[in-house]
């Protein structure tokens, strides 16, 4: 792939001077008549970008599925589970597609103020890693034996290499924006590269406020994120806000009204994308919701155990590999 | 009889997953289409399901003869595995995902009368020259679902999936067999031809790829769409692969059809 034209903490938007042009490019594109219909190839991939909450209270222990871990771990857990997905997801015969650019942005974890792209190793100076350069560059990796069931209904258990590529970090507060804000610019560099591909989604999972902002100060991030568009549409946010708590988790609202009242969740909502219809089969399979709503990429007290679910929801694989070139 | 089929891989690719087997001293024609998003060896599975003829008796006979070939095909692909060490990295993916395909049947062995057999989104037409009446697998649900389809490592199929039909097969009759992206267009040109409204309002609602064909469809108002005249435009390309690849190309440039593999079986009595 073509490297973005910076690395690490140097964002464009404080050493570019044609930031603001490229800015203005990427969200003034004609979006064509159906929007997110892009079927995705090499030449055309999609992006993700996550951002993930490392702050203090992630460090708190949890019972999930038997296990007491923290969150932290857990969500370190399930992120590299995703990327094993993803990988799978791109194998065909005996290459690797490289459909997808994944880039893993964490907040909090070493640092009060700032965020931080994940990438350790050979990735540490990239932001977006296509599948093929995970397979080849990772933390660690373990072969585990999975189950599989034969065409007669007898189960083996066959080798599966699992392989890491970030660890649990859980401390100082939650710079959420300077998170959303690395989105941002890297994504203005994205969207102008790959013009016609599919859009980026981006998908931020935490257990709390952002700390490092005011509310429109967010909002507006939010919506400068989403007003970056391909020719297939505009880039989406899903927002997961993960709870240890008992809870009722709301998946995918239609309406405000659905939501409790509490602001820091009103101002979730409205940082949230509406999502184009191609996610509402899998929306509708998860939920047993109406195929027809119209539904928002949030989700609010989402159990732990379901975090793996609703990332392959969000960024909806199966559908885009099941049409790519 | 007259028979024509072609079959070409999706533009830009060199691995075609469709598979297609004409026996016409024997009246019947098979056609698979390999889903290469799941799991491994889509390519080799469709192959697999049209080396031989499959027994039309009955839906039972039908469905115990797959149950075989899944298992024939999963052992020899797994003994495949276990000898090609280039595979090693890629080998579970087959274990957990398998190997999956549509399967069409068309039987005209019995005297006058055509068996239309169908497991999965390819579609297989019968165009009735007289009545004008056209006889499919294809229903709503192939174009807003997930396609069922043929996995050797289901352990059981759906019957209600199967479709089967027995028909009169008169003189003049087309049979069309054709992989799911053909599929989905001869479908929707039959469905503008009998102005079915509910149905193309039911693939406008969901923006998804499905209805900016409809909507393409729709938007060329100087056309008139005729299921015998697009018939009869496939009949003369099929004629040599090169004029079938470029009337597939033209029909996906102009974004009537789905980028794939495509696959037609044309027989016209």
């Amino acid at each position: 792939m073509t490297h973005i034209i910076y690395s690490g903490k140097r964002l464009p938007s404080q050493v570019e001077n044609n930031f603001q042009e490229l800015f203005l490019k990427a969200t003034r594109k004609q979006v064509k008549a159906f929007p997110y219909t892009a079927r995705i190839t090499r030449s055309q991939p999609t992006a993700f970008v996550f951002l993930l909450d490392q702050s203090g209270s992630m460090g708190d222990l949890v019972e999930v599925q038997g296990k007491r871990l923290s969150k932290a771990e857990f969500l370190s857990t399930t992120i590299n589970q995703l990327l094993n997905e993803i990988i799978d997801r791109c194998k065909k015969g005996t290459e690797i597609r490289d459909y997808f650019h994944i880039c893993l942005i964490g907040y909090g974890g070493d640092s009060e103020n700032t965020a931080k792209i994940l990438w350790q190793g050979n990735l540490s100076n990239k932001t977006f890693v296509t599948p093929t350069e995970l397979i080849h560059n990772y933390l660690d990796t373990e072969t585990i034996e999975v189950e599989s069931r034969r065409p007669n209904g007898t189960i083996q258990k066959i080798p599966k290499k699992i392989y890491r590529w970030i660890a649990p970090q859980a401390s100082h507060r939650t710079p959420m924006r300077d998170a959303f804000l690395l989105a941002r610019d890297i994504l203005v560099q994205w969207v102008s590269q790959y013009s016609q591909s599919y859009p980026p989604m981006v998908i931020n999972i935490s257990d709390g406020a952002a700390t490092d902002t005011t509310r429109e100060e967010l909002l507006q991030v939010a919506q400068e994120i989403q007003s970056l568009a391909t020719e297939d549409g505009n880039a989406l946010i899903f927002n997961i806000q993960v709870s240890d708590k008992t809870q009722e988790a709301i998946y995918f609202p239609c309406k405000k009204e659905e939501l409790p009242q509490d602001e820091w969740v009103h101002l979730l909502f409205d940082m949230s994308s509406d999502l184009p219809e191609n996610y509402n089969q899998s929306i509708a399979q998860f939920t047993g919701r109406d195929l027809m709503g119209s539904y928002t990429a949030l989700v609010v007290n989402a159990p732990l155990s379901k975090l793996i679910s609703l990332l392959n929801i969000g960024t909806n694989t199966q559908t885009l590999v099941a049409k790519a070139e | 009889m007259k028979v024509q089929a072609q079959s070409i891989a999706r533009f830009g690719e060199q691995e075609n997953e469709d598979s297609f087997k004409v026996q016409e001293n024997e009246r019947v024609f098979l056609l698979a289409d390999g889903a290469g998003g799941l799991g491994l060896f889509a390519r080799e599975w469709a192959e697999w399901l049209t080396q031989q003829i499959p027994p039309t008796g009955s839906r039972e006979g039908f469905l115990q003869f797959l149950w075989e070939q899944k298992v024939s095909f999963y052992e020899q692909r797994e003994k495949f595995l276990q000898n090609n060490s280039v595979y090693e990295d890629f080998a579970d993916k087959f274990f957990l995902e398998g190997s999956a395909s549509t399967l069409l049947v068309a039987d005209g062995r019995k005297e006058g009368k055509i068996k239309l057999i169908s497991y999965g989104d390819s579609g297989i037409f019968l165009y009735k020259r007289r009545s004008k009446e056209l006889i499919t697998n294809l229903q709503l649900s192939h174009f807003v679902e997930l396609p069922v389809l043929i996995n050797c490592l289901d352990k059981d199929l759906q019957e209600e999936y199967l479709f089967w039909q027995e028909v009169e097969w008169c003189e003049g009759d087309c049979l069309l067999l054709v992989s799911d992206a053909l599929a989905q267009y001869f479908r929707l040109v039959y469905a503008f031809e009998r102005q079915e409204r509910d149905f193309l309002e039911a693939l406008k609602k969901p923006k998804t790829a499905i209805s900016a064909k409809v909507a393409a469809m729709e938007a060329q108002n100087h056309v008139e769409w005729h299921f015998e005249v697009i018939l009869q435009e496939l009949e003369e390309v099929l004629q040599d692969t090169k004029s079938f690849r470029d009337y597939c190309y033209f029909l996906w440039k102009g974004n009537f059809l789905e980028y794939d593999d495509y696959t037609a079986i044309l027989v016209r009595k």
